[in-house]
């Protein structure tokens, strides 16, 4: 589904290009101030910050061991009945008998560790790959030109399987676990880092001023770290924050595929989804927590996402 | 009676005043010259006659752009303005905001601006058709020429099939495109900037319509072929006897082509004459302005031109004085103290100093 | 526009080859290498050697990726550890099923979404738009498995109004023609098949195609926007043409163009997401093929899996590249 994303990625790497031209500074608080003024981007920030804060004061917040389980005394695990939401136990219990409320609060920080991981791989190595191409193809003479489109075309092989497909790929080579997860949906997102970030570099490279830092004689190598590198990352931080979302769905589809965590005991929101999905007509509470804060999460990382996305693109900007 | 009538023409978007008032009429097979700056609201006359405009949601309008209005100070050679960063200009680039528009724009005694839709749509094209700029962007790039000619005999004229590419090829061959029948078939891109032009005005004259607007038809060709198509313009309005309203910041062209001039300035006709009238005695110090921008050949390598100085931002409400004032070389006392008329019936001028000066 | 084919099929060619190269890299880097997970646990050194024989496994690297290559050339994929009948057959088996869920998905995502991102455009800033615009951001953060699974218990568990699961009512007589039951049902006349499969049809295309239908709304939407702000359709406009031939001929065949895209990458991320669809539905497609063989790691499953996927993939991009030079005549007529 990422996939469906390209045509804006490449529109991406052209407002960027666009609005760097004009002063750098300005532009970014520019956009801030536009940023302040969307719904959209507040929702999003408002949805993510609450998210984060949930998953790093977690331990202090959940009233009970996410763990601790109340076996046989209430919790029927045959007859699929389940204590619903009461007051000692607000969202009430699982079937192994843990206080679901805990579980949910606990979940938030295993979740985003696996986004953020994710994305993080994804992000560093496709950046790697990205910013090697465009560097080489750029700078590299007649043999960089070729480094960089044996590159590229990878990066189109890779781009053209399925993001699912791929990450189900690597599942399968390392078993399941939650690092396959990180690791799965992370790879998946490389090939779509990797050509953002070379087709933004480029951009860069053909821009005004870095062919003006050429014909100052400023070494090559300085102008891709100091000049082409920093300007060449608002798209791809936007990305990020898209993929964030993506790597929490994607992470749920891998664990309902029963390539997640196979600890039973660890409470993160995919598995807890995927889990309950046995007892979905009985006690449909139980997968209905985890997904809807799946979703919001979701949807505030993407509404943050494409917020700023639209605060960088003239094109949108025009239509406003 | 005349052809066109425009009568106080009001265009605003949102709380910016784009068109502030603008009369003038065409009179039956006259070419009548509409000049000004960018900004003066010429461009959106046009497509307020038209009914181009974009239409305003009531009640859901977006928020105004800041006026480009400054506050009057007093005169006393402080007539100095600040200077906005936006000015509001034609319909395209405000897609929504749409316009609102008043006055009245009688075409043969029918007022346009409250036509029901259906019934302007049957006048567009037709009756009175429109040349727009830019003629590559103003030709659909996926659909054959051929067929956006067509189209519009199939939609007046009820020509079909075979009759209407007859005729379409007859109309390029007209406007000058050589091996019109293989050019029928043929994209936008594949033409150069002068043949598009060609098909628009082929579109455009295609139910020779009575009324022509033409909007800065030459701004975006080479010199060499804006003669071409000036020349052009003027052959077809000849043998047809239909009346050209021009649309142009380029006095050159008004005097090449035009019967009669009206000169815009801030959304408001400042000075109307007849063209050698115009260029003999301008009389508002705008138009001596604009006539002073151009380079003249029989003036000597080292006499300066003559720029306006400022720019069209730097205005003041006509209704508090003349809006030219802050840039204005004669200001005096009289011109900001409230709403300067349009004087005289043939050489009419809006300038309360016209008498000191001359 | 030949020209233009010819360069599309190379540059393919040369991506399904560099595909085959990451496969067989997957191949060999798995878990304990391929001939473990062919053989039993308990197997013998001998029948160990024999297996690696057999595979080549002691050439050199490039002779077996060759014999690999050739291996699916042949459609050879190996049997499926699980069924232990060749992956192929099992695949081409289950292929109709997937092809019909997802076709019905593209339909209802198209469809629904094209009229409605026009829509929202049009109506820019009103209600309608807000909820088109806010219902596909949510659309493409639901995990598309809960959305079927929730679809089942409230519609079909709970209300009754349609089938759980299967694609046919049990012990319903059936002529196969195309494998894609509902086709076959128009085609033999047996309209109650047709029928029965429709409504076994709903959910699980319903749930299948809430991604595709957010991507389609948006994209159209922006798209349609661009274009309506262009000069050509003021021009349009100009020439008094009635507003079914604007929107026609000026708008939509002018927004097409990225819409077409979107709906080529689409077609290839259904087949994934039909995985998580078809298992919620047991539809016995490629899907929940798949999902079994994910779970029983199945190797040269999964291997013909990704590979039958990545070619329709790959097919697919064709299809939407040549379709987009039919589209759109700068791509299709140079100057």
């Amino acid at each position: 589904m990422t996939i469906a994303k390209i045509e804006k990625l490449d529109r991406l790497v052209e407002a960027t290009a666009t609005a760097r031209d004009a002063q750098s500074g300005s532009l970014v608080r520019q956009s801030l101030r536009r940023l302040r003024r969307s719904p959209m981007a507040v929702t999003g920030a408002v949805i993510v910050g609450l998210f984060v804060i949930v998953a790093v004061l977690g331990p202090l917040l959940a009233p009970y061991d996410p763990t601790a389980q109340t076996w046989g005394r209430e919790v029927f695990l045959n007859r699929a009945i389940f204590p619903g939401p009461r007051a000692e136990n607000w969202f009430g219990l699982d079937h192994l008998g843990r206080d679901m409320f805990s579980r949910m609060i606990i979940g938030a920080r295993q979740t985003l560790l696996v986004g953020v991981v994710a994305t993080l791989i994804g992000l560093l190595a496709g950046a790697v790959i990205g910013g090697v191409a465009a560097a080489a193809g750029t700078f590299g003479g007649r043999w960089g030109e070729r480094v960089e489109a044996v590159i590229m075309r990878t990066v189109d092989v890779a781009l053209a399987i399925p993001m699912l497909l791929l990450a189900l790929s690597v599942a399968a080579l390392l078993g399941p676990s939650l690092s396959t997860v990180m690791i799965a949906v992370g790879v998946a997102q490389i090939p779509i880092f990797a050509r953002l970030l070379r087709g933004s570099m480029l951009a860069q490279a053909h821009s005004d001023y870095v062919l003006s830092a050429i014909a100052l004689g400023v070494p090559k190598g300085r102008i891709v770290v100091s000049h082409i590198l920093p300007n060449s990352l608002g798209p791809v931080i936007v990305q990020a924050t898209l993929v964030l979302a993506t790597a929490i769905i994607e992470a749920a589809a891998l664990s309902y595929l029963g390539l997640g965590n196979p600890d039973p005991g660890s409470a993160e929101w995919g598995t807890m989804l995927a889990d309950a999905q046995r007892f979905l007509s009985g006690a449909p509470q139980l997968a209905i927590y985890p997904a809807v804060a799946i979703i919001v999460t979701a949807l505030g990382f993407t509404l943050l996402g494409e917020a700023m996305r639209e605060s960088l693109d003239p094109r949108l900007r025009r239509q406003e | 009676m005349a052809l066109l009538e425009v009568e106080d023409l009001r265009v605003a978007f949102g709380a910016a005043t784009a068109v502030d008032g603008v009369s003038f009429t065409v009179d039956e097979g006259k070419v009548v010259g509409l000049v000004g700056e960018s900004g003066c609201g010429k461009s959106v006359t046009s497509l307020a006659i038209m009914g181009l405009l974009p239409k305003g949601r009531p009640g859901k309008r977006r928020k105004a752009e800041p006026l480009q209005v400054a506050a009057a100070e007093p005169v006393g050679g402080a007539l100095k303005a600040a200077v906005p960063q936006s000015v509001p200009v034609a319909g395209r680039g405000r897609k929504d905001g749409g316009a609102e528009v008043n006055g009245r724009a009688a075409f043969d005694g029918v007022d346009l601006l409250t036509l029901a839709p259906s019934a302007m749509r049957r006048k567009r094209g037709r009756d009175l058709a429109m040349i727009f700029q830019d003629p590559l962007s103003s030709l659909n790039p996926v659909v054959p020429i051929g067929r956006q000619i067509t189209e519009v005999l199939e939609r007046h004229r009820g020509l079909k099939g075979d009759k209407a590419s007859k005729e379409a090829a007859n109309l390029l061959d007209r406007v000058g495109i050589p091996d019109p029948a293989r050019r029928l078939k043929e994209y936008p891109h594949q033409l150069s900037g002068g043949m598009r032009q060609r098909v628009l005005i082929a579109i455009a004259v295609a139910c020779k319509p009575r009324l022509l607007i033409a909007d800065e038809p030459t701004t975006a060709l080479d010199v060499t072929i804006q003669a071409q198509i000036l020349e052009l313009l003027k052959d077809l309005v000849d043998s047809e006897g239909t009346a050209l309203l021009m649309i142009t910041h380029d006095l050159g062209v008004v005097a090449g082509l035009c019967d009669e001039v009206n000169v815009l300035y801030s959304g408001r006709v400042v000075e109307s004459a007849p063209v050698r009238e115009l260029f003999a005695r301008p009389t508002h110090p705008y138009t001596v302005g604009l006539l002073g921008s151009i380079p003249r050949l029989d003036l000597g390598i080292h006499e300066p031109l003559t720029p306006i100085r400022g720019s069209i931002a730097d205005v003041i409400r006509w209704k508090d004085g003349c809006a030219f004032a802050p840039r204005c070389d004669r200001v005096a006392e009289p011109c900001v103290a409230g709403e300067p008329a349009l004087v005289g019936a043939v050489h009419a001028h809006r300038c309360v100093m016209a008498e000191e000066i001359a | 526009m030949l020209r233009y084919t010819v360069k599309r099929l190379l540059q393919l060619s040369v991506a399904l080859l560099g595909l085959s190269l990451l496969l067989f890299a997957w191949f060999k880097a798995l878990p304990g290498g391929p001939e473990n997970r062919l053989l039993p646990e308990n197997a013998t050194d001998q029948q160990r050697e024999a297996l690696r024989a057999s595979l080549g496994l002691d050439d050199p690297v490039w002779v077996q990726y060759g014999e690999f290559l050739g291996r699916i050339v042949r459609l050879d994929f190996g049997s499926s550890l699980s069924s232990g009948r060749p992956v192929a057959t099992e695949l081409a088996d289950r292929l109709p099923a997937t092809i019909e869920l997802s076709l019905a998905a593209m339909l209802i995502a198209v469809g629904v979404g094209i009229p409605l991102g026009y829509l929202a455009a049009k109506r820019r800033g009103t209600w309608l738009d807000f909820t088109a615009v806010s219902g596909s951001l949510l659309g493409t953060c639901i995990p598309i498995f809960f959305l079927a699974a929730m679809l089942k218990v409230v519609f079909a568990q709970e209300l009754g109004l349609l089938p759980t699961a299967f694609r046919l009512s049990a012990g319903a007589q059936y002529t196969d023609v195309t494998g894609l039951r509902v086709l076959d049902g128009l085609i033999t006349g047996e309209f109650d098949v047709a029928w029965d499969a429709l409504l076994h049809l709903v959910l699980p295309a319903i749930a299948l195609a809430s991604i595709p239908l957010a991507v389609i709304v948006r994209i159209t939407r922006a798209s349609v926007l661009d274009v309506v702000g262009e000069d050509y359709v003021r021009t349009a406009d100009a020439k008094g043409l009635k507003p079914a031939t604007i929107r026609g001929r000026h708008v939509m065949r002018n927004a097409m163009l990225p819409i077409a895209t979107i709906i080529g990458l689409l077609l290839g991320s259904l087949f994934a997401g039909a995985v998580l669809t078809e298992s919620v539905f047991a539809f016995g497609g490629i899907g929940s093929f798949v999902y079994q063989a994910t779970t029983e790691r199945d190797y040269p499953a999964l291997m013909g899996f990704i590979l039958v996927i990545a070619v329709f993939y790959v097919v697919i991009n064709l299809i939407v590249d040549l379709s987009y030079g039919f589209l759109d005549p700068r791509v299709r007529v140079r100057k």
